[in-house]
């Protein structure tokens, strides 16, 4: 997954989209591809929390 | 485990901080309901997520024997079979070569009753049985010597002996080992505590030790749950624990034979899917897929559903059954999204086919109290779920002889009397459709035969309290007299039966139960100073009896005497379980309705001092009693399994 980088991925993910496709659906998948990433990322450099522990914290908002 | 990264938390905060603009109390439930959301994420087999039609070799793991015990053949045989059924007539329309393990075909009557409709393609090589020997005769040599004599696996073995049989597979390596490979690999990975535990469990300290153990003590019997429960836990084990295992040693099972095989599995069942991952090494065969596209063509399933095997190979190869395997493949190809809804579909279906559901009704806070210490101390933990409207509480017990999972949900009444009752019944059973519901709580016994603290079953509600009508007393024109009409609400006759051999069938849980209600009596009477002449009361019995139940608290000795004007049998006296039964009677599907009461009293005078001096301790005693003895009857009888 990370061997493409950004532009060819996002090239590729609008590639596979329908010829009928909108603006916005394209903006959209990008956003998701974008959050995808992210989320790899924080992943990656451990910023991360269990679901109890969240749970935990939900009690407190 | 799904784990969360800091950056999804603040979104999730953003969220509820935006909403509490308008509503905290909104905020919290949606915040909630998302991480609740997610969580599913840990059961949807996203390992499966490529699927595809023609598969090359399939392995039919839901015919295999423990699987189908595990699955609760015994509850729901035609459900399971007709799923069972069609899927292999499925696996015979995509795949050329179909698997099932040779053990199950000799054990299991089902999976055998199932592949005797495709004998005619034993000759053909379509379906072959596997097993870990070289040959069929060693087979079973082997497979004799693992269970113990005379036993119904031993003797099947020579009954099939004789009948016709598919081609056999030599399985390269034994199933066995495979499983003991990865059971020891759970334990060096250092996982075994991490399988079991979870937020609500912990497992015993001594378990990894004994982990370690369990294939030495085996000795060379079958590495299945029945046998390795024992050794891993004193007690009986609990729904989680004997799941946990089932999932970890079905697992290692299946995979042993799919790696082998390099075959497939049929996924997306819907009786018979599984809660985890069966690791695959073809393309898997989707059956609600399947179902789904050529439910489009008319009449193809029930053409299907009764083809003989000729005339299964002959609709295989039809254009309109390539047009049905086109579109299962464009469903394949569609994105993720579309997949993983329909998988959490699947896993709705999945718990209302499978639900066995007891609804329980306690109409007043003191009797709950009661109810949720002893439920608590039977080590279950009633969750609460607020989407009902009201709430409700929840918590599964497991049958002690099938091991199924029947869940439990309660209703709080919160007062007494009848109309607040029928509407907590409707609403609840609007919402949930209970194979039994029972009216649980403490009564006033109208006969000296049945004692403080005793249970009473209602074999017979008598609503004495409708179509009630007044008359004038004769020859006193100033007063009136009520005149019975009422309704009466007989229990189903076998429901009573199971409930009347209880005490026989399973004299030592009888037993059990009498004697923690003797305990419990000793502890309880301790905090109340002066009791006395209690002793008589230790020891509960069981009485099945007819049951007065209306609007009016029984506490005057001409009142009992009216009620049993009516009817000599009258034995005891409340307020709720007659609305709740005519709730569950008179609907389309009328539901099973049972009452359980213990004895608080005696409905007359002598009530408000035996409350008075007794500090309420027979009112807890008997709500605790009459608990205890439901859980028994949940656990060991047939009451809610019965159809």
């Amino acid at each position: 997954m990370a061997t493409l980088n950004a532009k060819q991925e996002a090239m590729d993910t609008i590639q596979r989209l329908p010829d009928s496709v909108d603006f916005d659906e394209i903006v959209y998948r990008l956003h998701v591809l974008n959050k995808i990433h992210q989320g790899l990322k924080d992943v990656e450099e451990g910023r991360l929390i269990t679901t109890e522990e969240l749970r935990c914290e939900i009690e407190e908002w | 485990m799904v784990i969360w990264t800091t950056r999804a938390r603040a979104d999730l905060k953003a969220i509820h901080e935006y909403i509490a603009h308008d509503s905290t109390q909104n905020a919290k439930k949606i915040v909630q309901g998302i991480t609740s959301k997610v969580e599913t994420l840990m059961i949807i087999p996203i390992d499966q997520l490529s699927q595809s039609t023609i598969t090359q070799r399939v392995f039919l793991h839901f015919l295999g024997i423990h699987y189908l015990n595990e699955r609760g053949i015994q509850r729901i045989y035609k459900v399971i079979y007709n799923e069972a059924d069609l899927a292999t007539r499925f696996c015979i329309l995509c795949s050329d070569n179909i698997f099932v393990t040779a053990a199950s075909y000799i054990e299991s009557p089902l999976c055998f009753r199932i592949m005797k409709n495709f004998s005619m393609l034993f000759d053909y090589g379509y379906i072959s049985l596997v097993g870990g020997s070289d040959n069929l005769e060693e087979f079973f040599d082997n497979k004799i010597k693992q269970y113990s004599v005379n036993s119904y696996q031993k003797n099947s073995y020579y009954n099939t002996l004789l009948s016709q049989i598919p081609s056999y597979i030599s399985k390269p390596t034994s199933t066995t080992e495979n499983i003991i490979v990865e059971w020891s690999d759970i334990l060096h990975k250092g996982e075994v505590y991490k399988e079991f535990e979870t937020m609500r469990y912990r497992p015993p300290l001594e378990l990894e030790k004994r982990w370690e153990m369990v294939p030495q003590i085996l000795e060379g019997r079958a590495f299945i749950v029945d046998n390795v429960a024992p050794i891993l836990f004193d007690k009986k084990p609990n729904l989680h624990e004997i799941n946990t295992l089932h999932r970890l040693i079905n697992i290692a099972y299946f995979n042993s034979f799919t790696k082998d095989l390099k075959s497939g599995i049929v996924c997306d069942l819907i009786s018979l899917a599984p809660w985890y991952i069966i690791p695959s090494y073809d393309k898997n065969i989707s059956y609600k897929t399947i179902l789904q596209k050529a439910q489009r063509k008319k009449d193809l399933i029930e053409k299907i559903k009764i083809a003989s095997s000729e005339e299964l190979l002959e609709i295989k190869a039809t254009q309109e059954w390539l047009d049905v395997l086109r579109d299962v493949d464009a469903e394949a190809q569609q994105n993720k999204e579309t997949y993983l809804q329909y998988m959490s579909g699947r896993f709705v279906m999945n718990s209302v086919l499978n639900r066995q559901c007891v609804a329980i009704f306690i109409a007043l806070d003191e009797e709950f109290r009661q109810f949720i210490d002893i439920i608590r101390k039977n080590n279950l933990t009633p969750k609460v779920i607020d989407d009902i409207g009201g709430y409700i509480y929840q918590f599964n017990i497991s049958h002690n002889k099938t091991g199924s999972n029947i869940e439990v949900v309660v209703k709080l009444i919160g007062d007494m009397g009848p109309e607040i009752s029928s509407s907590a019944a409707s609403n609840l059973f609007s919402k949930y459709t209970p194979t039994l519901a029972i009216s649980i709580g403490i009564a006033a016994s109208l006969s000296s035969d049945i004692k403080l603290c005793d249970v009473i079953i209602a074999t017979q509600i008598d609503s004495y309290g409708s179509n009630i009508k007044t008359v004038t007393r004769k020859g006193a024109k100033n007063t009136f007299d009520l005149a019975h009409r009422g309704t009466v609400y007989r229990a189903n006759h076998s429901l009573i039966e199971a409930i009347a051999n209880f005490e026989f069938m399973y004299a030592d849980d009888y037993n059990d139960w009498q004697n923690e209600c003797s305990l419990d009596f000793k502890t309880q009477q301790q905090n109340v100073s002066n009791l006395v002449d209690y002793e008589k009361y230790i020891t509960p019995d069981v009485h099945r009896v007819h049951l007065a139940s209306g609007p009016f608290l029984g506490a005057s000795t001409p009142f009992k005497e009216w009620l049993q004007k009516r009817d000599q049998t009258i034995k005891a006296l409340e307020m709720e379980s007659a609305s709740i039964a005519s709730i569950a009677a008179n609907r389309d599907n009328p539901i099973q309705f049972l009452s359980v009461r213990g004895i608080s009293d005696y409905g007359d005078e002598s009530k408000a001092n035996l409350d008075e001096y007794s500090k309420k301790i027979y009112r807890s005693i008997a709500m605790r009693n009459a608990t205890r003895y439901l859980i028994y009857l949940i656990k060991c009888t047939d009451i809610v399994t019965n159809e």
